[in-house]
């Protein structure tokens, strides 16, 4: 009996360390990153010290002052707000039918929408790119954000994944009260798909806070760059050399480009694991 | 035979070029719409508007070597300035055009894009403002006009002259005991140089960057571009400056490409670098050791790229009255003059940059000026014709072939390859 | 009858967002790029009809060929490693121990940070000589050592892989995988336990079979993720050539090098139709697969 204790005693502390040592993998970017800001620009290319020997502002304030970092946090914002409000109501909407009513087309809807899950945005933005060259939407945050007002799939399936999970008989206690399908998808199904909601809000945040590749193909001019541009245009060179990048001053960025993902996971952990149902995926 | 052919052509041009200028000067007449347009709008009151420029460039911290805040004080227009990184310069610039970009008044071009923007339409002709202003466009040095001919009208006034120089570390020279660099300093010299310098961590000469690369392999005897298809023309050339700067790299005389590339030569871990010079402008009295500059020290032949800009005038912009006034305030003596200063760099106008007022002041460490007024002379506009990303896939493979992963022979090959399958598409 | 008809009817109008979209962003685009990429297309907006010499060219081109290769590797690889390294991650954190939130944080939060500033990251991370990896390694080897992980060869790939670990995907199939394996009932561990069963024991035949349809479902998130977001990735890592001598150069760059750089619009459609092509054989692979070992509980 006191053997198997001790095993198991070894055993969690066997995973303990494992825990911790992959944790160590996993934080060291983000230390860098930190750290990398307040080092000069000399320090970061000369030396690889994990912290920084004389930490300086510098970096910081040549963000600050140099650069239009307020308006790029804006369009950034917008950009996240805008998609993310979107997507989140369109795409309850698509996957409510889908998960709790019967309809003529319903299995092929679904298999459409399933299929295009399959295709990357990529492989289709540069005809998107002269489509929305033609309507005149370049260099603007609209091919972001519109798109994201008519349903993702992906979010569809993860609401389809919960919607499904709920009781049926709430609908029908809903209908049989008097109450009609948009109400009872607003009145009942959506107050109690919060941790749901919660979770794809905070993921799709994150991922248009985070997106590189939209708008390196739709931006051009200053006025609608996003933090993830700037960081490769507005912060990357030092001034008047175009070729000695400026690596300590994007470290400093990118910190600053930590500080709302780290927010809103703070905000939203409790929902995070909860919030994706994976019950009867298939 | 080659080079006879060539050089026919280029004189082709050339008279082109004049026929091509005396042409936009003599059909006046026939522009006279243009010109009265251009003439209402001169009486047009520009100041108080505002025009944003679109270039590469950081402008200068100090005001007063900053030539669109001198500009914005000259005109009364206000000047913002959009700044997009080299790297994605070209194809930005590109993306305007096609979209009908409004958020621009003013581009500053590069030489490969000038033709397909005015094809597209989307710069205008200056002519009709050139007639009313005092800018000379025969004074401008004969690579620019060349570059400017065959498109019927100027579309774009050139910025500056930029040269490609060597710079040097005189302390480590003079810690080595090697005689100094001078302008006829030949190639075999500088690999001497390079070898003996080299030592403690310190390279002998920092890597050729994305535009110094040409300087080698045209300087090795190849034509890089050739005008008459546009096409990119490198071959033994290309091959033997490869094979050198590998050679170089093994020796650590140089340092092989890496991602975490810095500036290596002002970091005091390279005695030498081949680099552009409007450098002087940025190292100015900021470098810890004592520097100079002198002509590239190429192998066959005298070989610099030059590199310069058009002001043009986007098509769709509300504002070219005023970006017109712009424009030709940057164009004026003082505002070459200011340009020069604060970067190093000789105006394209012939009398402005006999001045000297490239010489920049805060660079105290310079002797060697006659550096610049000797690679103008030897700099032709080459790689710059060529798309971005045909020159920037062949660096990137030459790179490949100092790290051993390719030959020499294949690098060149498939950058060439790579050239005829996207030129002329 | 009538409530049926009027729910079927009500049921289209819930729908009507996302057919709208479908049309609009995916079908029309579809179409609009099959269409252009028979033309001569460039950035400037001028077209002319070439029949298929885009699609002529393409084959021909050793660049074209090159990246293809790249991107079937980089796919099938970095779904791979990124489905294992998040069951890994949530494995770990399925067994109940304390500090369990703040080892999901720090597992997370990589995941967060942006792509481009994960790639400066990692480019100064393994540069070759003010790295921190090489500095490590020089700690405990004792002597110096300088190795140029993103321009060598057999050192580039390891890297990139290992960076993918970091990403967005990453993230996401963690915390799919991790409400997975909550929904694993505990009562039949605790039998195999009684049965003497070891860890991996109980892995194979427990937590696998339950958790392989999530392994489809990420499997093909990460297929997209991997096609979608190595553009992201790489642009700022290694450039639009891919470097080194075009060993990362994925289909996604020369797409953007292609329309962009050298202003050839309708041969990036070209390219754009290869992509979907491969997208679309990578999704039928992985179903086809998934038929025959993915257990499903009824």
């Amino acid at each position: 009996m006191k053997s198997t204790r001790t095993k198991a005693r070894l055993c969690s502390f066997g995973l303990y360390l494992l825990k911790i040592l992959v944790a160590l993998i996993m934080f060291t970017p983000i230390i860098w990153i930190l750290t990398g800001g307040f080092k000069t620009l000399t320090e970061f290319t000369t030396t690889a010290n994990l912290f920084p020997a004389q930490p300086t502002l510098e970096n910081y304030q040549y963000i600050f002052q140099h650069s239009h970092i307020w308006r790029y946090m804006g369009n950034t914002f917008l950009l996240m707000f805008g998609a993310t409000i979107g997507t989140l109501l369109s795409s309850a909407l698509v996957a409510y039918p889908l998960a709790r009513m019967d309809f003529k087309g319903k299995k092929l809807i679904f298999s459409i929408i399933i299929a295009t899950m399959l295709i990357p945005n990529i492989a289709l933005i540069i005809p998107q790119y002269i489509m929305f060259g033609k309507i005149g939407w370049l260099d603007s945050l609209l091919p972001m954000i519109i798109p994201a007002w008519f349903a993702y799939p992906y979010n569809v399936f993860l609401f389809r994944q919960f919607f499904r999970s709920i009781p049926k008989e709430l609908d029908e206690a809903a209908i049989i009260d008097g109450c009609t399908r948009p109400q009872v998808f607003f009145k009942v199904i959506l107050p109690i798909s919060k941790p749901t909601t919660v979770t794809i809000g905070i993921l799709s945040c994150v991922f248009w806070w985070n997106e590189l590749t939209q708008p390196v193909f739709y931006i051009n001019s200053d006025q609608w760059r996003t933090m993830t541009i700037a960081l490769m245009t507005s912060f990357m060179y030092t001034s008047g050399n175009a070729f000695v990048i400026n690596w300590a001053s994007i470290m400093a960025a990118s910190t600053f480009m930590l500080i709302p993902p780290m927010l809103l996971y703070a905000f939203g952990s409790k929902y995070l694991v909860g919030g994706i149902k994976t019950s009867g995926l298939k | 035979m080659k080079r006879v052919i060539s050089f026919l052509l280029a004189a082709a041009m050339m008279t082109g070029a004049f026929a091509g200028c005396g042409q936009s000067q003599s059909s006046s007449s026939s522009q006279a719409a243009g010109s009265t347009a251009a003439s209402a709008a001169a009486s047009e009151n520009v100041s108080g508007q505002s025009v944003t420029i679109t270039t590469w460039n950081e402008p200068s911290k100090d005001d007063a070597l900053n030539m669109y805040k001198q500009a914005e004080k000259a005109t009364g227009v206000k000047v913002n300035v959009t700044v997009i990184p080299e790297s994605d310069y070209s194809s930005k610039l590109g993306q305007m055009v096609s979209t009908k970009d409004t958020s621009t008044d003013i581009m500053v071009v590069w030489e490969n894009d000038l033709k397909n923007f005015a094809e597209a339409k989307g710069i205008v002709s200056l002519d009709s403002y050139l007639q009313k202003s005092t800018i000379n466009t025969k004074d401008f040095i004969p690579a620019v006009s060349q570059l400017s001919s065959g498109m019927g009208a100027t579309y774009g006034l050139p910025w500056c002259a930029a040269t490609e120089i060597l710079y040097y570390n005189k302390d480590m020279f003079k810690a080595a005991g090697i005689s100094l660099p001078t302008n006829n300093w030949k190639y075999d010299d500088f690999k001497a140089a390079a070898k003996k310098l080299t030592k403690n961590g310190v390279y002998g000469c920092a890597l050729p960057n994305t535009q110094t690369w040409w300087a080698g392999v045209g300087g090795a005897g190849d034509k890089i571009y050739a005008p008459s298809n546009g096409q990119m023309v490198i071959g033994s050339g290309a091959t033997s400056f490869i094979k050198d700067c590998k050679v170089m790299v093994d020796a650590k005389e140089m340092p092989a490409p890496s991602s975490d590339t810095t500036d290596l030569f002002a970091a005091g871990k390279a005695a030498m670098a081949w680099q552009g010079s409007w450098n002087i402008g940025t190292y100015a009295d900021k470098l810890k050791f004592d520097w100079d500059i002198a002509s590239l020290p190429t192998n066959k032949v005298k070989y610099n790229t030059l590199h310069t800009g058009f002001y043009t005038i986007n098509a769709n912009s509300k504002k070219q009255t005023a970006a017109w006034k712009v424009i030709e305030y940057l164009m004026s003596e003082e505002g070459q003059t200011i340009n020069s200063k604060a970067s190093g760099n000789p105006s394209a106008l012939k009398t402005i940059a006999n001045k000297g007022a490239w010489k920049v002041e805060a660079a105290k460490k310079v002797t060697n000026w006659d550096a610049i007024t000797d690679s103008l002379n030897s700099g032709i506009f080459g790689y710059t014709c060529l798309p971005s990303g045909v020159t920037n896939n062949a660096v990137s493979k030459f790179n490949s072939s100092l790290l051993g992963e390719i030959t020499p022979a294949d690098a060149v090959k498939q950058a060439s390859d790579y050239a005829a399958e996207t030129i002329g598409y | 009858m009538r409530r049926q008809r009027s729910d079927s009817r009500s049921a289209y109008v819930f729908i009507l967002p996302w057919l709208i979209g479908f049309l609009c962003f995916t079908l029309f685009p579809i179409v609009f790029m099959v269409q252009q990429s028979l033309t001569n297309r460039k950035l400037n907006g001028v077209s002319k009809f070439i029949g298929l010499a885009n699609y002529k060219n393409m084959f021909k081109s050793a660049v074209f060929w090159n990246s293809f290769r790249v991107t079937i590797l980089f796919t099938v690889v970095m779904v791979v490693v990124t489905t294992v390294w998040a069951v890994i991650l949530a494995l770990l954190l399925n067994r109940k121990q304390k500090f369990n939130s703040i080892f999901q944080f720090c597992y997370f939060l990589p995941s967060v940070v942006p792509t481009v500033a994960l790639a400066y990251a990692f480019r100064t991370i393994f540069g070759k000589n003010a790295g921190l990896f090489n500095n490590i390694l020089s700690t405990f080897m004792g002597h110096t050592v300088e190795i140029n992980w993103l321009y060598q060869k057999n050192t580039v790939y390891f890297v990139v892989f290992f960076i993918t670990l970091f990403t967005y995907g990453t993230g996401q199939m963690m915390l799919i995988f991790r409400s997975g394996l909550a929904d694993v009932p505990q009562e039949l561990y605790e039998a195999s336990s009684l049965d003497g069963a070891t860890f991996l024991q109980k892995f194979f035949h427990i937590t696998l079979p339950m958790i392989s349809p999530l392994i489809l479902f990420n499997a093909v998130s990460g297929c997209v993720s991997a096609l979608n977001g190595s553009f992201a990735l790489l642009y700022p890592l290694t450039s639009e050539n891919g470097d080194p001598n075009g060993m990362t150069q994925v289909l996604s760059l020369l797409i953007y090098k292609e329309a962009f750089s050298n202003m050839k619009v309708g041969y990036a459609c070209a390219l754009s139709v290869v992509l979907f092509l491969v997208a679309a054989a990578f999704g039928g692979l992985i179903f086809g697969i998934s038929k025959k070992t993915v257990y499903y509980e009824d």
